[in-house]
């Protein structure tokens, strides 16, 4: 861990090295909070096939179907 | 197989090994955070900058074992040909993305006060960002290749290639000329106490917040292979 180079003074330096954190921050929970999106988009997709499935031919759903599978 | 997944509690909560794990990394991570924080001294010559120091190297340790685990399962799924390898693998890899990410911003934002420059193109960075691309395109052809089969063989063979980088960035400051340090040499640590301690600390919370991610990740893979499953029942059903 060697240093050198630009010196700033150490108001500045806590202000870099605050912002730098939150940054590193928001990188992690954007990753969380666009997995836990993905997990409830598939769930709520996968219920509703669940539902058309047994159903399917007495209720007529034929058009949502074509929707959902973009036929 | 996959067919009998359930995914009505696809993101695992409620889950008594769940819920320990999500316990553990919170904790993990607040005593890493006042450990980097408030515990440890600055180092003499870059100041409160060198903080980063522990964010960077967790990041990066885990990137390796992510992309170790992809290349564990990878050979595990063209061994058994069980598409749940080939999710841990695509779970693993996302992650993995993530952390070399994470790594390389905080290089940077780490290098730009103590080297004067935002970006140099020095071997280790080089590697490194060559590892990044070759783990994007990894995922890029996992959402491009029709067909769970076909898809799982390909990014088989691409993870295990593709993990041939990784010895490489970790060598590369052995092997040619660089400034990025070289902190934790074999049998040569040169590290204050307080610094060894935080780090590992670090490094532990890191690897628990990356089994996490890997687990959350995972059972969203298994829902998407459900998911696609059941568009085909209801395509040819």
């Amino acid at each position: 861990m060697s240093g050198g180079g630009r010196r700033g003074s150490g108001c500045s330096r806590l202000v870099y090295f605050t912002s730098a954190y939150i940054l590193l921050w928001v990188l992690l929970m954007g990753y969380v909070l666009y997995l836990g999106y993905r997990q409830r988009q598939v769930e709520r997709e996968l219920r509703r096939m669940r539902e058309m499935i047994p159903g399917e031919a007495a209720t007529g759903k034929g058009e949502e179907r074509a929707r959902i599978l973009g036929a | 197989m996959m067919g009998a997944v359930k995914t009505t509690r696809a993101s695992g909560a409620g889950r008594p090994n769940h819920e320990l794990l999500v316990a553990g990394t919170v904790l993990a991570m607040l005593v890493a955070l006042y450990l980097v924080l408030v515990w440890v001294p600055n180092e003499r010559t870059m100041g409160i900058v060198s903080r980063i120091f522990y964010f960077h190297v967790a990041s990066a340790w885990n990137a390796f074992l992510a992309f170790f685990v992809v290349l564990v399962a990878s050979i595990a799924y063209l061994w058994r040909r069980r598409l749940p390898w080939d999710v841990l693998a695509g779970a693993s890899a996302e992650v993995g993305v993530l952390f070399t990410t994470m790594a390389l911003v905080s290089g940077t934002l780490w290098m730009r006060p103590v080297w004067n420059v935002w970006w140099t193109w020095d071997p280790r960075l080089t590697t490194t960002t060559v590892l990044w691309f070759l783990y994007a395109g990894y995922l890029v052809l996992r959402g491009a290749v029709e067909g769970e089969d076909r898809r799982a063989r390909l990014s088989a063979v691409f993870g295990i290639v593709a993990f041939v980088d990784v010895p490489i960035v970790f060598l590369s400051i052995r092997w040619w000329r660089t400034i990025h340090p070289q902190v934790l040499a074999p049998g040569d640590i040169r590290l204050a106490p307080e610094m060894l301690v935080t780090l590992l600390v670090s490094v532990g919370a890191f690897t628990l917040l990356y089994a996490l991610l890997c687990a959350m990740s995972y059972r969203v893979g298994k829902a998407r292979l459900e998911l696609d499953r059941t568009k085909a029942r209801l395509h040819f059903g």
